[in-house]
């Protein structure tokens, strides 16, 4: 074949099927690596090529699925040695054929982070390795991925590095995700945003139950995106011998597929070259159906797909402007706090999240980069990279897990030549602000123009207009009151003339006035009216969030006013007093782990007491009764927590009032703590967190699998006299030991507790620690000990 | 006997553990209010698990060149196949309780010790079905036998993954330091005879975690509380 077949899709393109099956019944033992073959049995695999390739495959798959490092590493043999010599194979087998040789690409058989260990910038290097020792193939597929996030650092790696075309497909169980929760159109959408050359479903399933997949695939693609289905022979024989499904009913089976569109058909496990023999016979006088393109506007992550259409939510609260505790948090590198407001937002109805985090004083694309991985592992929101900084985009961009928005351009070419090609590489949706040199027009004619410029200029770079999002920019009422209406008038030219979505930041309308939120509900509904596709707003705030699913009910948005009902249905029509909790005091509330009871009782607290001597003689002293029967055993972990938990979101009513004041922090010293290199495991460190954070102390809290380097780092860049390691098992013991090591070989002059399930004093001194924490309130008394007495 | 590995969705248990999720939080004796807990955060488990495995029968001989340990050894004594399993909940129930992690301590906590609970259940009913099923032709079947348990090493755990071709065919993996991830997932070698066998437990005297050993400071072995 000729490549352009693939892309023309005018006949369908006849791809092999299962090469394990072939080798297995060559004789080849489970649990063999058959990658070795290339090196010592090529023949073998030229002869399963061979036949393949007469049975009327146009493109064989080389035998390379597990030629990356990481799987290789035990061999003795090299990515290098392997690949290439595994594409000799095929081509020496389709000598004659004109089928073409792909590079086939498979999992790294770890799980990305954080489920994993192995990092993406990891994954990608295995990725490149592979991708430049296969460059005598004609294409690449990358094949059978579970985890969206290995096949984008795997179609990164194979772009960035190769000019072959790349073909991705996943494999998906019978609930329609991948074993990682992957759904088929947040793979559709991302694999198609960025740049993949044909999309395809293969393993797990047989025809019949991939079926109804591919047609969801499909609805989500752009009508010319080549798409290919390679299934398994059916489902496994329970009794695992061997698979149901014959030649001949699979073939019938994937002859189902004819009016979905796609154009390549092939075989996976349990499928020999009898079965590829019958696809070419019955495909082969057959064209693909045509297919629409999508036209909607996607964002997704892994787990859920957020159509753009009707209102969708923006929250705006992941911004530090104008807090001081979350700059306070940025500075600290305080992802919870951060994880937190993603959270409480989403929880409020937010369907995609704004994060800004630029501070002058930080090093925001490294803190883009850090906040976006904190941020995707616990929320399922896609979220909008706001930064006017290309280097934050192209951090966050780059290990975003999804299809994400860049938030934004405007009119200006220097911004535009910067951020549009990040925009096409990377896949994102993208706003663009109605301002230029000029500044911001005054007229929605002024606005329209740049509207329309940007559009052209993102056409020039591939970008449609339903995935820019124009924001006709919110001025202050209450200095330029005619710009209300310019603005809504601008907005309403653009959705209806340009093709594109609109946003606007809603809450600036308001500045300088008394009651801010009535004015922002009232021109909220107004632009909605207007055809505002997403406005960002505060959704905790329950007047802007009612304004949005009233205007769906009134709209026809909201079917039966379903959510609508969800939402309020429940409340009782008196306002529920919120005081009969109140008078619980903060002490008693924490003793009994009630966290609403907690924050009330410290918000009333503080209207008469400093906020530090509400730690000192109220909080603190709480904690101290719950640690004291934690270790005379009456009570357990569970309520430890509870009033941790409790003492935690009393704690946050202080900071607030603390950063209000503009003084520290109430800061009792400062600890570093970390789950240590190769661990996972970090629950036991997460509760020692709080812990310590209840008693004043402020924690960096480096996460899990933490390489030793880090942590001297940061005891360096904070000056920390105390670090607490972790350690689960008797394997990452180990790290710890080299953790402490290197502490002392960088000069560090802290001291070092640890703790974790297998570690005991001796062991503890033995590796050099400090001080052994049998659990997180020894290891409070340890850090009590040591710093307030300093 | 066949060959080929199987694999499987697994059924949730009805109800949860409730007495062994406790004690894995450091409960031994329940009270109200760590039951209230649990029961509190149980079904938001149940909706995160997916349980699934993967097993294979192979005569001992192949694992002739595996480092199998005395304890081992005698676990697989009368026996002419080894049964290879790995069960996991799938990679959402890691991600809940990191989610909880951030948010709700203390339903981290129960959420890792009801599901530690749970990897228990399910391969206990796996074990039973597996049973079952060898008696019906005959043959028996010992208890599980984990890498790592007694003196075994814990670089079992990847010839079993890598022959159950675990990550491809339940998205189980090894990371480098041999932890499995999904974190609430385990493995298991069990022998097959066509005398009875019940296996044999390793004793504490070769066990690596002698020292530290919870069971044994409380007078007791996992023998007998933790595998009952």
């Amino acid at each position: 074949m000729e490549w352009k077949e693939w892309s023309d899709r005018r006949r369908y393109i006849i791809l092999d099927g299962g090469m394990g099956t072939m080798l297995q019944a060559r004789g080849l033992p489970l649990g063999a690596r058959p990658e070795l073959l290339a090196l010592e049995n090529p023949g073998m695999l030229e002869e399963i090529h061979s036949e393949y390739a007469l049975a009327g495959a146009d493109l064989i798959l080389a035998n390379t699925f597990g030629a990356s490092p990481r799987k290789l590493a035990s061999t003795g043999h090299t990515v290098e040695e392997i690949v290439p010599a595994a594409i000799r194979a095929a081509r020496q087998g389709t000598v004659g054929t004109g089928a073409l040789v792909a590079l086939d690409i498979g999992p790294l058989g770890e799980l990305l982070e954080p489920a994993g260990s192995l990092t993406f910038e990891e994954a990608y290097e295995n990725f490149r390795q592979v991708v430049l020792a296969g460059r005598e193939a004609d294409a690449i597929l990358i094949e059978t991925m579970t985890d969206l996030y290995e096949l984008k650092a795997a179609l990164l790696a194979a772009k960035e590095n190769s000019s072959l075309p790349v073909l991705v497909s996943m494999s998906f169980e019978e609930n329609g995700r991948t074993f990682t929760g992957c759904t088929v159109e947040s793979f559709g959408i991302t694999a198609a945003a960025l740049g993949a050359d044909g999309v395809g479903i293969n393993c797990s399933l047989g025809p019949v139950q991939i079926l109804p997949f591919a047609r969801r695939l499909c609805q989500v693609l752009p009508g010319d995106m080549p798409v290919f289905i390679k299934a398994n022979a059916g489902l496994p024989r329970a009794d695992g011998s061997g698979y149901y499904v014959t030649p001949a009913q699979f073939r019938d089976q994937m002859l189902e597929y004819r009016d979905l569109g796609i154009s390549g058909v092939g075989g996976c496990c349990g499928t020999t070259p009898e079965f590829i023999r019958l696809l070419k016979e019955s495909f082969g006088t057959l064209t693909p159906a045509r297919r629409e393109s999508d036209t909607r506007s996607w964002l997704c992550t892994p787990t859920k797909a957020v159509e753009v259409s009707g209102v969708t939510v923006v929250g705006e609260r992941i911004n530090p402007t104008g807090k001081k505790r979350f700059q306070q948090a940025l500075r600290q590198g305080d992802m919870d706090y951060i994880i937190l407001q993603a959270v409480e937002q989403a929880q409020a109805g937010a369907q995609v999240l704004d994060v800004n985090v630029g501070l002058p004083d930080i090093d925001e694309p490294a803190m883009m980069e850090q906040v976006v991985k904190a941020l995707q592992e616990v929320t399922d929101l896609p979220l909008q990279l706001d930064s006017t900084n290309p280097q934050a985009l192209e951090r966050g961009l780059r290990v975003y897990n999804g299809r994400p928005i860049v938030n934004s351009i405007n009119g200006e070419g220097k911004v535009m030549e910067a951020i549009l090609p990040l925009c096409k590489k990377y896949g994102a949706a993208v706003v663009g602000l109605t301002l230029d040199e000029g500044g911001i027009p005054p007229t929605a004619q002024g606005r329209f123009e740049i509207a329309q410029r940007m559009v052209e200029r993102c056409g020039e770079y591939g970008i449609p207009p339903r995935d820019i999002y124009i924001d006709c920019l919110t001025l202050t009422v209450s200095a330029q009151q005619s710009q209300a209406m310019e603005t809504l008038n601008a907005l309403e030219r653009c959705k209806k003339e340009l093709g594109v979505r609109t946003v606007l930041g809603v809450s600036n309308i308001s500045f300088g006035l008394p009651d801010r939120v009535t004015l922002n509900t009232a021109f909220l509904t107004m632009a909605m009216d207007r055809g505002l596709d997403l406005p960002i707003i505060n959704p905790n705030l329950p007047q802007m969030m009612g304004a949005v699913r009233a205007f769906r009910v009134l709209t026809g948005q909201d079917p039966e006013s379903g959510a609508y009902i969800a939402a309020y249905g429940g409340e009782s029509p008196v306002a529920a007093p919120a005081a009969v909790s109140g008078n619980i005091p903060l002490g008693e509330a924490v003793e009994r782990g009630l966290k609403k009871e907690a924050a009330q009782a410290a918000r009333q607290a503080l209207e008469q007491q400093d906020p530090m001597d509400l730690v000192n003689q109220v909080l603190i002293p709480a904690l101290d009764r719950v640690g004291d029967g934690f270790e005379k055993g009456t009570i357990f972990l569970p309520q430890l927590l509870q009033a941790a938990g409790a003492a935690q979101a009393a704690f946050q009513v202080v900071r607030d009032a603390l950063a209000v004041q503009g003084g520290g922090q109430g800061d009792k010293g400062k600890i570093v703590l970390a789950t240590v290199k190769g661990d996972i495991h970090d629950i036991g460190k997460n509760i020692v967190k709080v812990i310590l954070e209840n008693y004043g102390f402020t924690v960096y809290d480096l996460g899990k699998d933490v390489d030793p380097r880090r942590v001297v780092e940061e005891v360096q860049r904070t000056g920390a006299p105390l670090v607490g390691l972790s350690a689960l098992m008797t394997t990452t013991v180990k790290s710890m030991e080299e953790t402490i090591q290197a502490l002392h070989q960088a000069g560090c002059p802290c001291k070092v507790m640890v703790g974790g399930a297998v570690m005991t004093p001796e062991y503890a001194a033995r590796i050099g620690a400090d001080f052994y924490a049998k659990d997180a309130k020894m290891s409070a008394d340890i850090a009590r000990n040591l710093l307030e007495k300093a | 006997m066949n060959r080929t590995i199987s694999t499987q969705n697994l059924l949730l248990p009805e109800k949860p553990d409730l007495t062994q999720a406790a004690r894995y939080m450091g409960v031994h004796k329940m009270d109200t209010a760590t039951r209230a807990l649990l029961e509190g955060w149980a079904p938001s488990l149940w909706e995160a698990a997916r349980p699934r495995g993967a097993w294979v029968c192979l005569p001992l001989e192949e694992l002739s060149h595996w480092t199998l340990g005395k304890d081992l050894e005698r676990h697989f004594q009368n026996c002419t196949h080894a049964m290879l399993a790995a069960l996991t909940l799938g990679v959402e129930v890691d991600r809940l309780i990191r989610r909880l992690s951030a948010t709700e301590l203390a339903g981290a906590l129960a959420v890792d010790a009801l599901a530690s609970a749970l990897v228990e259940q399910v391969a206990n009913a796996w074990e039973k079905d597996r049973r079952r099923e060898l008696e019906g032709e005959g043959l028996y079947l010992t208890g599980r036998f984990g890498p790592g348990y007694g003196d075994s090493s814990l670089a079992l755990q990847g010839d079993l993954c890598r022959v159950l071709d675990t990550s491809r065919k339940m998205g189980l993996s090894l990371t480098p330091t041999l932890l499995l991830a999904p974190t609430k997932s385990t493995t298991a070698l069990l022998g097959i005879s066509n005398i009875p066998v019940r296996g044999t437990l390793a004793g504490c005297g070769n066990c690596k975690l002698k020292e530290i050993c919870e069971y044994r400071k409380r007078g007791t072995t996992c023998g007998v509380e933790g595998m009952e």
